[in-house]
């Protein structure tokens, strides 16, 4: 849906996108990167707002540079908060829907159905003035799905919702999401992005330094090796028994926890068909076993580095 | 020894009634307070800053009344806003030093403090520069600084980890964790962000429409009822759940290849039995640890 | 309570040894009572205003009416013919220093400016309040801190030119009677120099808590400042086109000439204006060319003691008022 082919942008001497090619299909992508890696130009050159310095991008198969055709299709929800305090949100709503190309015959209904899909039926007729940070984010979501986008795009959605608002923008993006609809999410809170979605795309400094799925990418990281934390009653006898496996690197006892060693390899896949079986033969009790960096932050810290 | 209490606490804005007899302890250590919007967190926030009188019940701060040593109160506990804010035209010492001052630091004392706790909130040469050239980062660190500068015992922390990266969001709840525990610091944490709560705090008082919820441990609300276990696999299979539904175990729920099952009974060894199951059904464990309740769950269950 | 912060051991094994325990401390020191809370406040103020250029610029700049008060009556002295109109014995000095103060006034006017518009204004735009809000300081520490900074800078230019010519007075002319005629007039340079920094006080710090950014509320002030002479004056001018003397009081409704006129008060003179006569004189008789001042000038009295301290005080209790009511922040709410 969206794809970009050696796409750069620099404003003056600071690049903001450095020769990114990629392609984001149907689905909820997460954008990730720290602070200043270039995330904002990609929303900015997707939505249309930039035009690329070299490369090309496109949209539906449209260059989206000053395309308002592409709007038509495109849903985005800055992260800036303060804007149009004097409207209501049904105004505002209606507003923004209506930019969007909805015809006056069908804008009322559609206005009503997005502010019931985000919760806000209630507090939509007050002014966005005296809203709090979460009913902000609520009605942004609205007028963001109100024309039913083929492409989604949300900087930090979930910014100032209390955990059951949180529960609820994640359910909705899941659902648009199997309805085909490509969702990209730009977001710092890293256990929230893992919990809907497990394809990445990272940046750092302009670059993009992953796209896929998250176990993919871990796999494939072997400048670092998989930490395995082990927890046993036997932690010495274990660590000797694995000592003898081809696939360890290295064992490593913890000095605060009593009961548990950390184990380093390069082929993770081996162990886990090994270790099962020393396991089961020598009858060592395991309280539980794990990768603590199989997770997304783990990822994000190794490709990251620092 | 509760650090903080109120009692039958009633307060009203207007008309509008905020929270209504509200009893509360906030014990020692590192508290997390949680609850939906409009819950009265920031209420009760407010009335244990001493901003507040209550239209009934009392409040106490290490032991000071609420509703009459306000100014006492303030002197004697921090606050790290959500919000923005900064003292203009200050770099980040002479800012620290006028929070000092300002909660009654004498001048000389206020200085030498600054600088240690900018050191020790990770702020190095930066800190002789403007403040309103800093980043996020940056700033939620001097924001935290100024807090904890005049020795204060309790400090009230507010989305503290708001705009941060993940990187930055790692170093602040590891000085948040650092603070609370061995410094004689006591700390409360008001987030959305659950993970953040479980990992930095001890106990958790969850509010909902004016009152308390819940009020517990962490280890305590996140214990969960008979034995369960969270099993990731390689990838999804439904034999699995058979083999492990005869050894007498309940699938509770699935996300992937990770599955989440409650046994019957505690086996001796968990590791065994989960490897055991998974040979017989052909596949490839690639971790397990005994289940606890996320915070999430304990806080959706606490305020349905 | 000590000094140095106690020791507190981090790990068990924090013995005394060759490492030294950096650790972090709790700061275990003496915390002052509120009584100087606004000092604090204060000081801050003045210490962002005396880093800027053209503070001192205004300063330097303020210093020169006095110069030039000074080089007159050096002058005359020394038996130059200078523009010096013959005035009342007891009011000689008095009325070169409350002209000195009236050529100072714009000058003050804008160091009110610089020092003041920034004082409420940046920290509503830097949500500095919230900052305050968790500190054992009240609204009135808060606002008295803020009034004192503008005042001090203002009240700190007028005085110090002001109080260097008294002294070279005293020495110059004390054989020529300056003590003996004019007794209190040491009092009345300090009251004098305190009026402008009263009013621009008060005056700036209700437009500045009213203000989203220092600038508007410095144009704001200056409008206002500026209006309200031009107003004032021309009314006066207008309305009392017979005879201007009548009509002092409206003139000094202005910001700029109520200050003036208390001034005028405490220096206890009587002010002539020549080049006002001139015009008037244009305008009854037309074709005739004006004559030098000297003769027949048009006499300003002091204006009522009374009305004008109520007009000075009101203006300064509209300023204050209007700031403290809309500093919300740091408000306590009831029930």
């Amino acid at each position: 849906m969206i794809s970009l082919v050696n796409t750069s942008k620099w404003y003056g001497q600071v690049i903001g996108m450095n020769d990114v090619s990629c392609e984001i299909l149907p689905g909820i992508t997460a954008l990730l990167g720290p602070n200043g890696a270039g995330k904002s130009t990609m929303l900015k050159l997707i939505t249309g707002q930039l035009k690329p310095t070299t490369g090309t991008i496109s949209v539906l198969d449209r260059r989206p540079f000053a395309n308002p055709d592409v709007f038509r299709y495109l849903g985005y929800c800055p992260e800036m908060e303060n804007c149009y305090d004097e409207m209501t949100g049904t105004e505002f709503v209606t507003f923004m829907g209506a930019m969007a190309g909805i015809g006056k015959a069908q804008l009322k209904s559609k206005v009503s159905e997005s502010i019931e899909k985000v919760g806000m039926t209630l507090n939509a007729g007050r002014k966005i003035g005296g809203y709090s940070k979460g009913m902000r984010q609520r009605i942004k979501i609205a007028q963001g799905i109100i024309h039913d986008p083929k492409i989604l795009i949300l900087d930090e959605p979930l910014n100032g919702l209390d955990p059951v608002g949180r529960k609820d923008v994640t359910t909705l993006l899941h659902s648009m999401a199997e309805r085909g609809v490509c969702v990209i999410v730009s977001s710092h809170i890293l256990y929230e992005v893992e919990q809907m979605t497990s394809q990445i795309l990272l940046m750092n400094r302009g670059r993009m330094l992953a796209n896929g799925q998250i176990y993919e990418i871990r796999e494939m990281i072997d400048k670092h090796p998989h930490h395995i934390q082990i927890a046993t009653t036997e932690p010495r006898r274990l660590a000797k028994c694995l000592l003898d496996m081809p696939s360890i690197l290295s064992v490593e006892l913890d000095s605060k926890k009593e009961e548990s060693l950390v184990v380093q390899t390069r082929t993770p896949a081996q162990f886990y068909n090994e270790f099962p079986e020393i396991v089961i033969q020598n009858e060592f009790v395991v309280h539980s076993f794990g990768s603590p960096d199989n997770n997304l932050e783990s990822v994000f810290r190794y490709l990251v580095g620092g | 020894m509760p650090v903080a209490s109120v009692k039958n606490l009633t307060v009203r804005y207007g008309k509008k009634t905020a929270v209504n007899d509200l009893s509360a302890e906030i014990p020692e250590g590192c508290v997390g307070l949680l609850g939906p919007n409009g819950a009265g967190k920031t209420t009760l926030i407010k009335t244990l800053l001493g901003f507040v009188q209550p239209a009934s019940g009392s409040g106490e701060v290490l032991g000071m009344d609420v509703a009459s040593q306000g100014l006492l109160i303030r002197q004697k506990i921090g606050l790290m806003p959500e919000q923005d804010c900064h003292i203009p035209g200050m770099n980040a010492v002479t800012f620290v030093s006028y929070a000092g001052e300002l909660a009654g630091m004498p001048g000389s004392q206020a200085m030498r403090r600054a600088h240690e706790t900018l050191e020790y909130c990770g702020l190095g040469e930066a800190r002789y520069r403007n403040i309103e050239t800093y980043s996020t980062g940056m700033k939620q660190r001097i924001k935290l600084a100024q807090a904890i500068v005049h020795g204060p015992k309790l400090i009230f922390l507010d989305e503290p980890t708001n705009g941060l990266d993940p990187a930055g969001r790692d170093e602040m709840l590891a000085l948040i964790k650092d603070v609370s525990h061995g410094k004689g610091i006591n700390v409360i944490v008001s987030s959305h962000l659950l993970p953040d709560i479980e990992r930095t705090c001890d106990d958790v008082i969850v509010m909902r429409g004016g009152q308390v919820v819940a009020s517990d441990s962490v280890v305590n609300l996140r214990k969960t009822i008979g034995m369960q276990v969270e099993v990731d696999l390689n990838a999804p299979s439904d034999q699995f759940v058979q083999v492990m539904t005869s050894l007498g175990a309940k699938l509770l729920s699935q996300f992937g290849s990770k599955y989440k099952l409650s046994l019957s009974s505690t086996p001796d060894n968990l590791g065994k039995f989960v490897f055991e199951a998974a040979k017989t059904a052909n596949v490839q464990v690639r971790g397990f640890e005994p289940a606890m309740r996320s915070l999430e769950e304990v806080f959706l269950e606490a305020v349905a | 309570m000590s000094e140095i912060p106690p020791m507190i051991p981090s790990i068990a094994d924090a013995q005394p040894g060759p490492i030294a325990d950096l650790s972090y401390r709790n700061y275990d020191g003496p915390l002052n009572v509120r009584l100087f809370r606004w000092w604090i406040v204060a000081v801050a103020g003045l210490r962002l205003a005396i880093k800027k250029k053209g503070f001192w610029i205004v300063a330097a700049i303020s210093i020169l009416p006095y110069l030039i008060i000074g080089l007159t009556l050096y002058l005359s002295s020394s038996g130059v013919n200078t523009t010096l109109s013959p005035v009342p014995v007891g009011q000689k000095y008095s009325s070169q220093f409350f002209q000195a103060a009236g050529l100072q006034s714009l000058w003050l006017f804008i160091i009110a400016v610089l020092v003041g518009s920034s004082s409420i204004a940046a920290d509503n735009q830097a949500n500095a309040l919230m900052v305050y809000l968790s500190k054992p300081i009240t609204k009135g520490d808060y606002l008295l801190g803020k009034w004192m900074s503008t005042f001090l800078a203002v009240t700190a230019v007028a005085l110090v030119p002001s109080i260097l010519l008294y002294f070279y007075c005293l020495l110059s002319f004390q054989s020529a009677g300056f003590l003996k005629e004019e007794p209190w007039l040491f009092l009345r340079v300090i009251g004098a120099a305190t009026i402008p920094g009263i009013v621009h006080a008060s005056l700036i710090v209700g437009i500045s808590a009213w203000s989203k950014t220092p600038r508007m509320a410095g144009a704001i002030y200056a409008g206002l400042y500026f209006m309200s002479f031009a107003l004032a004056t021309m009314v006066w001018a207008i309305a009392f086109q017979g005879d201007l003397s009548e009509g002092v009081m409206v003139r000094h409704l202005a910001i700029g000439t109520a200050i003036q006129g208390v001034e005028q008060n405490i220096y206890s003179v009587d002010v002539r204006q020549p080049g006002m006569r001139r015009r008037r004189q244009n305008k009854k008789k037309a074709g005739q060319t004006g004559q030098p001042q000297m003769d027949l000038a048009i006499e300003i009295p002091v204006p009522n003691v009374g009305p004008m301290v109520l007009l000075v005080g009101s203006y300064c209790v509209v300023g204050v008022m209007a700031a403290r009511s809309r500093i919300r922040a740091v408000e306590v709410v009831k029930g």
